[in-house]
């Protein structure tokens, strides 16, 4: 352990040398500091703080991916080009010795670099969310969509499978299914599939479109279990600042972050006595307390500069995106919709009327209390026509309206920011972890050019694995490509064994919608990205260094 | 240690051939190579370039994989790592990291030897002080001249205290100073039961310093003994006297007729210009002239070869044995040690009275013992040894 830490710490002490701390700091700082001038984002606060969250984390993962992946080469292939190798392979140091103590500096490097990196992004962010929102909504999204850790729960899917065999059913009693399956008997299939498994495979894309599509008046429904809401109170200590305890009506000052966390018309606990709120604002808000409570004494008693406990009942957030079937006309763009919160099976506890924009996630709060029942939720979204303008204006029909389970979430907050930040900075690390044993394994028997190309089309191949899935699916889909989806598939394959998908696993995205990043996460990432192929590449670069000559022939 | 007597390197049918990318053979580096590499002896490996001198010894290392035949070291494979603790290694060239200092450079080495942090400091110290680099040590190694880094390739080749020193053309790059205080050390290493191999072309080396040589060209082996065995004229005496005149040689030749002999050749012995130019330098140290560059010669063997010196005897003693106390902790032996360096004290005289103090005065350290007898060599007997490859063959396997 010695002899690694030994190479460790001249690695550090040869990077810092090198100047390479110098030059990410200057080109962190440079990035930074053009950072006002892109991040305008929809112009909100919120927008902006996400700008730099995303901005910030992004070009702080990518300098230090590129250095991590030119550090690691050059200081390995660098010591077998310019012979120092030759020195150190006589000492006793076991060359699997030399090549982890390479690592462990480099990793310790990262370390090092990444934690002065998301320290200036934290104090950033920061400091932007000192700055004034420009409107409540703003303030809201910025409390509770960003500086949050939400656990995200999916809806359960549909069993579309009993569906289709309903329709199979019907088919078959009206006298209709061989007439269906003769549509595609006649028809040649180049993947070789049956009349049978194409019906199917149809009747299963209708089904889908059908439970996914609220047409005119029509709704759409979906149930969520496993949702912990146990416990998740957020409290903070609060001011009276207005008295009217005779109507039952408080202004009360809190700290910001827990105003941004109150509903309106949600419920809310001053000392233990539930109340509603009917007002708010950036750090205050009025409640107001039911007739029967608030004849209570302790209410009565309360007075302007009181201290009291404020409790906020946990909160729910439903997601979604909904997209029209058809096009809207011009200057159309909001969809007018009800939605209907209660447990799965029950009436409904909250009716929100509104409306949303198309094509992008909206998100609508209401309070958990009532509407989740062990665990449970039922959400229903009904299609209804703008509400008419003017006692003469007509009512339109609205169009039907799309909306795929995959966009639909609910959420909830189970952590605060800055564990989840921690986390999401660890991520990146588990990553530069994994780039550093591939720098050092290519740099073990490649020059420094052949070993750095190596490394970053590795690099990019995992970035963009996602991408890649795509296009080759798309060529994979039978016709005159066979061919070149057969060979993108093994790309993909050899991808895919060979580098963690690092659009997976980046934290960039999670963390700017405030999505809980949980420990699990972060064990996967490191014990498959790090763990399996960081030990894989690194146990190769052992074994190929341990079998390779150090010294050149000269003669 | 290895008793005295004991193979240290050992190669047996030791081949190297390079092959290019189709795995053609290219070169054959080294053929058939058989040695044997006792402890206690300096042990030179001589060829012209490109002969396979420095492929043997990255063989030795474990730098390079032999194609064919054996080699042991110490009794085990040039791969183990315990065994790689008692060696040595001076390259060729010195590849030392440019951005580190002499002082890091010596300590990141020591650091790989698990030697402690008080132990390690101390040896910096002195190794600095001996290869003359300690008013530069703070000075970046890639701002040293080729003659500096090989000084400090030479303290890092000795920061482990080796029982094996392998020094692959020690002198190149160095001034005749720094080759005569490196030819001073390796006598003195050998002395203290150290085993030194040497590769060099640098005739005059090889025959100052060791004990054996083998003899490479084109990879094989050409001749290999003891130095003395190779270069002996046995058919010739030589007598050395005052100047004779011309009625005293009558008288000779006169003799050696009576006798059937011959005289072959009267002349005036020469000095060796080496001799001559470590004088001049010697004299202008004395008159205390500046230099930029090292500042050693003379000093660091006079230090490490006098054995009635305790600051040397300390020195060495702390470069020998990592596990005993260090001396200079032990009142005995502070006691012991002069108050002054002798070197001082000669200074101190020229000084007072003027004049250089006399060699052969009681303040004057004994003459080095850097080779045995002095001998006149006919270089011509290596020369031809390397050139003609057929007539030697015969003097192959000789070594064992």
């Amino acid at each position: 352990m010695n002899s690694i830490w030994a190479v460790a710490r001249h690695t550090l002490s040869q990077c810092l040398r090198m100047k390479i701390a110098v030059a990410f700091l200057l080109l962190l700082a440079a990035g930074l500091a053009i950072l006002p001038l892109v991040m305008t984002g929809d112009g909100t606060l919120a927008g902006k703080i996400r700008t730099a969250l995303s901005y910030g984390v992004g070009i702080t993962g990518v300098l230090l991916s590129i250095l991590t992946v030119l550090v690691t080469v050059a200081v390995v292939s660098g010591d077998i080009q310019q012979k120092h190798i030759q020195l150190l392979a006589v000492k006793p140091l076991a060359r699997w010795q030399y090549l982890l103590g390479r690592w462990l500096g480099v990793v310790l490097l990262n370390a090092a670099l990444l934690g002065v990196a998301a320290v200036t992004i934290y104090l950033i962010a920061q400091h932007l969310r000192g700055s004034d929102p420009a409107s409540a909504v703003d303030h809201r999204t910025i409390e509770t969509e960003i500086f949050t850790a939400r656990a995200e729960v999916k809806p359960q899917p549909p069993n579309i499978g009993k569906l289709v065999r309903k329709r199979i059913e019907k088919l078959k009693v009206d006298g209709r299914f061989d007439d269906a399956l003769q549509t595609y008997a006649g028809e040649v299939d180049r993947k070789g599939k049956t009349p049978q498994e194409r019906l199917y495979a149809e009747l299963l894309k209708q089904e889908l479109s059908r439970i996914e599509t609220a047409g005119p008046m029509g709704a759409i429904g979906w149930r969520f279990k496993d949702l912990d809401l146990a416990g998740r109170e957020t409290k903070a200590y609060g001011t009276v600042k207005i008295s009217r305890a005779d109507v039952g009506q408080f202004r009360i000052s809190v700290p910001t972050p827990l105003a941004g966390k109150l509903v309106y018309r949600g419920p809310v606990r001053i000392d233990d006595i539930s109340g509603q709120v009917i007002s708010l604002g950036r750090d205050w808000f009025d409640v107001r307390f039911g007739p029967d409570v608030a004849k209570r004494q302790h209410l009565l008693d309360l007075r302007k500069g009181s201290t009291v406990e404020v409790t906020v009942e946990p909160t729910i957030q439903f997601r979604y995106k909904a997209q029209p079937t058809v096009k809207l006309p011009a200057g159309k763009k909001q969809l007018h919709r009800v939605l209907y919160f209660g447990p799965p099976m029950g009436k409904p506890i909250y009716i929100v009327a509104g409306s949303g924009p198309t094509g992008t996630p909206t998100t609508m709060t209401v309070p958990a209390a009532g509407a989740v029942v062990d665990g449970k939720l039922q959400v229903v979204y009904r299609n209804i026509p703008a509400p008419p303008t003017g006692p003469s204006s007509m009512v339109f029909m609205p169009p039907s309206v799309r909306i795929s389970s995959a966009d639909v979430s609910v959420l909830y907050r189970v952590g605060g920011f800055e564990a989840n930040y921690i986390r999401s900075v660890l991520l990146v690390f588990c990553q530069l972890v994994f780039l550093a044993a591939l720098g050092v394994f290519f740099g073990s028997f490649l020059s420094f050019p052949v070993a750095t190309m190596a490394c970053m089309v590795l690099l990019g191949g995992g970035l963009i694995f996602n991408w890649l899935s795509e296009a080759v699916g798309w060529y994979g889909q039978g016709g005159e490509f066979d061919f070149s989806g057969f060979v993108g598939n093994i790309v993909l394959t050899i991808i895919k064994v060979l580098m963690p998908n690092l659009s997976e696993t980046s934290p960039a995205d999670k963390l700017v919608d405030g999505i809980y990043i949980s420990w699990a996460s972060i064990g996967w990432a490191s014990a498959w990205a790090v763990g399996a192929r960081a030990t894989l590449y690194l146990g190769l670069g052992c074994w190929i260094f341990h079998k390779r000559e150090l010294a050149h022939v000269q003669v | 240690m290895t008793a005295q007597g004991d193979s240290v390197v050992c190669t047996m049918g030791l081949t190297k051939i390079f092959r290019d990318f189709w795995m053609r053979e290219k070169v054959t580096a080294v053929s058939a190579l058989d040695m044997d590499i006792r402890s206690r002896e300096v042990f030179g490996l001589l060829g012209p370039n490109g002969s396979g001198k420095s492929t043997t010894l990255k063989m030795i290392l474990g730098l390079l994989f032999p194609t064919k035949g054996s080699i042991t070291i110490f009794g085990k494979h040039p791969s183990n790592v315990r065994v790689k603790s008692r060696i040595g290694f001076l390259p060729e060239e010195s590849n030392l990291y440019p951005f580190l200092d002499a002082r890091e450079t010596l300590d990141f080495y020591g650091r790989l030897f698990h030697q402690p942090r008080r132990q390690r400091a101390r040896r910096i110290d002195m190794l600095l002080e001996m290869v003359g680099l300690q008013s530069v040590a703070y000075r970046r190694v890639g701002e040293y001249s080729k003659g500096m880094q090989r000084r400090i390739g030479l303290a890092q080749a000795l920061i482990n205290d080796p029982d094996l020193l392998i020094l692959d053309e020690p002198t190149s790059g160095l001034d005749p100073l720094g080759t005569r205080q490196f030819k001073d050390l390796i006598r003195t290493l050998a002395e203290r039961g150290k085993t030194v191999i040497l590769s060099s072309h640098l005739l005059a080396d090889v025959e100052d310093v060791c004990d054996r040589v083998c003899i490479l060209y084109g990879g094989k082996k050409r001749a290999a003994g003891e130095v003395g065995e190779l270069l002996a004229k046995k058919d010739l005496t030589q007598i050395t006297t005052d100047s004779l005149d011309e009625a005293t040689m009558e008288k000779i030749r006169a003799v050696l007729a009576g006798a059937d002999k011959q005289l072959v050749d009267v002349s005036h012995p020469h000095d060796k210009l080496e001799s001559l130019f470590l004088r001049i330098v010697e004299e202008a140290r004395r008159q205390r002239l500046t230099t930029g560059g090292a500042v050693s010669g003379g000093k660091v063997a006079e230090f490490l070869t006098r054995e009635e010196s305790a600051e040397g005897r300390n020195i060495i003693e702390s470069l020998v044995a990592e596990a005993l106390p260090e001396p200079a902790e032990e009142p005995q032996a502070v006691e012991a040690q002069p108050a002054e360096p002798a070197v001082d004290d000669e200074m101190l005289g020229e000084l007072v009275t003027g004049k250089a103090v006399e060699p052969g005065t009681a303040e004057e350290p004994p003459d080095i013992p850097i080779s045995r007898q002095p001998r006149e060599i006919d270089r011509g007997i290596i020369e031809g040894l390397l050139g003609d490859e057929d007539e030697k063959s015969s003097e192959e396997g000789g070594e064992k």
